[in-house]
């Protein structure tokens, strides 16, 4: 890492630091914009990018050895096993039949359908799932009437 | 005569020294005045050194990615479910201050990019300089997290028995199917965002301290082309916080689509 300092000139950092700052206005365009499912997509990879940007050029990773690769790649490859698992096991709950009418654990995606039971139509409204939390769960009368101490609403 | 690298360090291969060896590096060295007194004598030199630190400071760092991973991972199941209500939910917040702040944010990055490359040149009044633009940009950064902040705890957002469930009524499309919980999903996102902007303002609280001492330590002309370790490290230290910010940006700001 003798060279550290050659590569990372002023020149460089002040590159990527406009770069960072043309993707942040991109990412805040493109929410403007109804592009359905792909507006998370679109977020997520232009964050992706800026945070690249920042590992390899401001944290020096570009220029660094073999060792600082693996704990840097490392650090993201152990976030993406924790959120992969935990998904593959949210996302599939929906899919086998169950024979118990409801789970109280399952169905955070997609209520668990009984034996016998065809698969509910697609529907990309999670409110209308026919999941549907009870009344009395919510206590509408103390929470949802606001009080005069209560600010009037928003501006 | 003991060997010389560019930046003027005893090199003697690493594996090949014996004790006495070593001895006598130490002694030659200090009689031609290389002893670098910023090199703890567990290292070879200040590379070695360096990279130790580095090393560390990233498995450091690792910890923290699955420290706030595990915020990202409570968020990406609840907004998964619920896509409504949080999309709901964050039309409450101001996009433009929260793109304000990324910009904030990114130019201490920045800032704090070139204190390092002055620490490495040896210019401290620069680094001085940078440390303290950056610092200023990191207060700006906590000044208006805490207006939201503000903003969001007086108008009843905060998760609890203040929080106004009449903000967020049923959507109408859905209303025959009964209640279905909209306003304690969005409750959720409130939870989520202030459990992530609060631990993220924690570490950027952290980080002023951190940059404080590098300022003290810049006044006294400490870092040169040899000994530049705890800038390089610090400055890690605050992109990491960036890079956490840059996605919390567009997962907690930017997800109610067109028309707000």
């Amino acid at each position: 890492m003798h060279d550290d300092a050659d590569h990372s000139s002023v020149r460089t950092y002040t590159t990527i630091y406009v770069w960072l700052v043309v993707l942040m206005l991109l990412t805040i365009v493109a929410s403007y914009l109804n592009l359905g499912p792909l507006n998370l997509t679109v977020a997520m990879i232009i964050a992706l990018v800026k945070a690249t940007l920042v590992v390899m050029y401001f944290m020096h990773v570009k220029y660094s050895g073999r060792l600082i690769w693996v704990y840097s790649a490392g650090a993201f490859l152990w976030l993406a096993i924790l959120l992969g698992l935990t998904f593959s096991d949210y996302v599939s709950r929906g899919w086998v039949p169950h024979r118990l009418p409801s789970l109280p654990t399952a169905g955070l995606f997609e209520r668990p359908r009984v034996l016998g039971e065809t698969a509910p139509a697609p529907s990309n409204q999670t409110r209308s799932n026919p999941r549907a939390i009870p009344r009395t769960d919510l206590s509408p009368s103390s929470t949802t009437k606001p009080t005069a101490t209560q600010p009037s609403g928003l501006d | 005569m003991a060997e010389l690298d560019a930046h003027g360090n005893v090199n003697i291969p690493v594996g090949r020294r014996a004790p006495e060896a070593e001895h006598a590096r130490i002694e030659r060295a200090r009689a031609h005045g290389h002893l670098d007194p910023h090199v703890a004598h567990q290292f070879d030199d200040a590379d070695q050194q360096r990279s130790a630190a580095t090393l560390g400071m990233w498995g450091f760092l690792a910890t923290e990615v699955m420290f706030f991973g595990a915020l990202f991972l409570l968020y990406s199941i609840y907004r998964a479910a619920y896509q409504d209500s949080f999309a709901a939910a964050s039309a409450h917040l101001s996009r433009w201050l929260g793109g304000f702040n990324t910009l904030v944010l990114l130019t201490s990055s920045f800032t704090m990019a070139l204190a390092v490359h002055w620490a490495r040149v040896g210019d401290n009044r620069r680094v001085a300089r940078f440390v303290t633009l950056t610092m200023v940009l990191g207060a700006a950064f906590l000044g208006i997290k805490a207006y939201e902040w503000t903003h969001e705890i007086t108008h009843g957002l905060v998760p609890g028995s203040m929080f106004r469930h009449d903000l967020f009524p049923e959507p109408a499309h859905a209303r025959e199917l009964g209640p279905s919980g909209f306003s304690r999903h969005a409750e959720m996102f409130y939870l989520a965002y202030f459990l992530m902007t609060g631990l993220h303002a924690t570490h950027m609280i952290v980080g002023l301290g951190l940059l404080l001492t590098l300022l003290a330590m810049a006044r006294r002309d400490r870092f040169g082309p040899r000994y530049n370790t705890p800038v390089d490290m610090i400055g890690l230290y605050w992109h990491f916080v960036d890079i956490v910010w840059i996605f919390l940006f567009p997962l907690l700001y930017l997800i109610h689509g067109p028309g707000h």
